[in-house]
């Protein structure tokens, strides 16, 4: 009986030990490709003066065109003026989500850019 | 007298089993402590792949290199009299925005010079500028060595001669 219990400790504790393991070792690349990814298209919308004056069908179409298929993303335009916009689709609760802001100009005015970005 | 010798071999064999649950145990460990040695290892080795190539990326999509005039002839070093050294190749002039210039000369330099700049002398990396959906650029723009081994790869969107690109960088082991 003696025997039997401390067996089934050892067992538990390396099994805990590999589970922690396993989890520390998920692959962090998706997410860092994610954030990248926003980052960018908010740099491509500015760069192409799609956030001088936002318009939320302009930059929708944009959007359709340069983000890949497998990705989502949820844009939020905030400030003064003609800043505030909101463009993309509401981020599911069940997946990982990165988000990040971008600041940008847009008629004089310091306005930010707020993404989040998430696998299909 | 027959009573002390039967308990005596029960000792024995009490302590027969122990040892050998014990031995059992003992390599169990030892071979999960191997194998998570191994795995930690290789999933550090991974983790400086993705920050190498991830820094790499960074530098080319935002930075326009170390010196940032680096794809003009190099002017001679006063104290020297040797070229000064390229520190950081990048591409842009704007962040995101590719400069043709430093992209042609950084196409024309060679493979294993940039390697030396980038500091990656035990990788080898393949660089491609391809169309939002996927097909190649006309001329096709690329630099380096695809091969069939563990390897980082990862996508910027930037802009070339004035339209969105996705320039692809891989980094690989050797």
């Amino acid at each position: 009986m003696d025997v039997a219990i401390a067996l089934v400790i050892v067992f538990t504790s390396l099994l805990v030990a590999s589970t922690f393991v396993t989890k520390a070792n998920k692959d962090p690349l998706p997410n860092l490709q994610l954030l990248k990814y926003g980052s960018d298209i908010s740099r491509v919308l500015d760069y192409k003066g799609y956030l001088d004056t936002p318009d939320t069908s302009q930059i929708n179409n944009e959007i359709q065109r340069i983000l890949p298929n497998y990705y989502d993303i949820e844009l939020k335009g905030d400030g003064p003026g003609s800043c505030n916009f909101y463009v993309g689709n509401i981020p599911p609760e069940n997946k990982a989500i990165i988000s990040g802001k971008y600041y940008f100009n847009s008629e004089n005015e310091i306005c930010t850019l707020k993404y989040k970005i998430w696998l299909k | 007298m027959y009573h002390k010798e039967k308990r005596g071999q029960v000792a024995v064999l009490d302590l027969f089993i122990a040892a050998v649950i014990f031995g059992i145990l003992v390599a169990t460990i030892m071979f999960t402590w191997n194998e998570y040695n191994i795995k930690i290892e290789k999933h550090i080795e991974y983790n400086d792949l993705i920050i190498k190539t991830f820094h790499i990326a960074d530098l080319l999509t935002q930075y326009p290199g170390k010196p940032s005039t680096w794809e003009l002839p190099r002017p001679l070093s006063h104290s020297t009299e040797q070229q000064t050294s390229i520190t950081t190749i990048g591409l842009v002039y704007e962040e995101g925005i590719i400069d043709e210039y430093k992209l042609e000369k950084f196409l024309n330099t060679s493979y294993n010079e940039t390697k030396d700049i980038f500091n990656i002398n035990n990788y080898e990396y393949y660089f491609k500028i391809i169309n939002l959906d996927g097909s190649d650029l006309n001329p096709i723009i690329e630099k380096g060595i695809l091969q069939n081994k563990t390897k980082v790869s990862i996508r910027r969107l930037v802009i070339y001669q004035n339209e969105e690109a996705i320039l692809q960088f891989q980094l690989q082991e050797k």
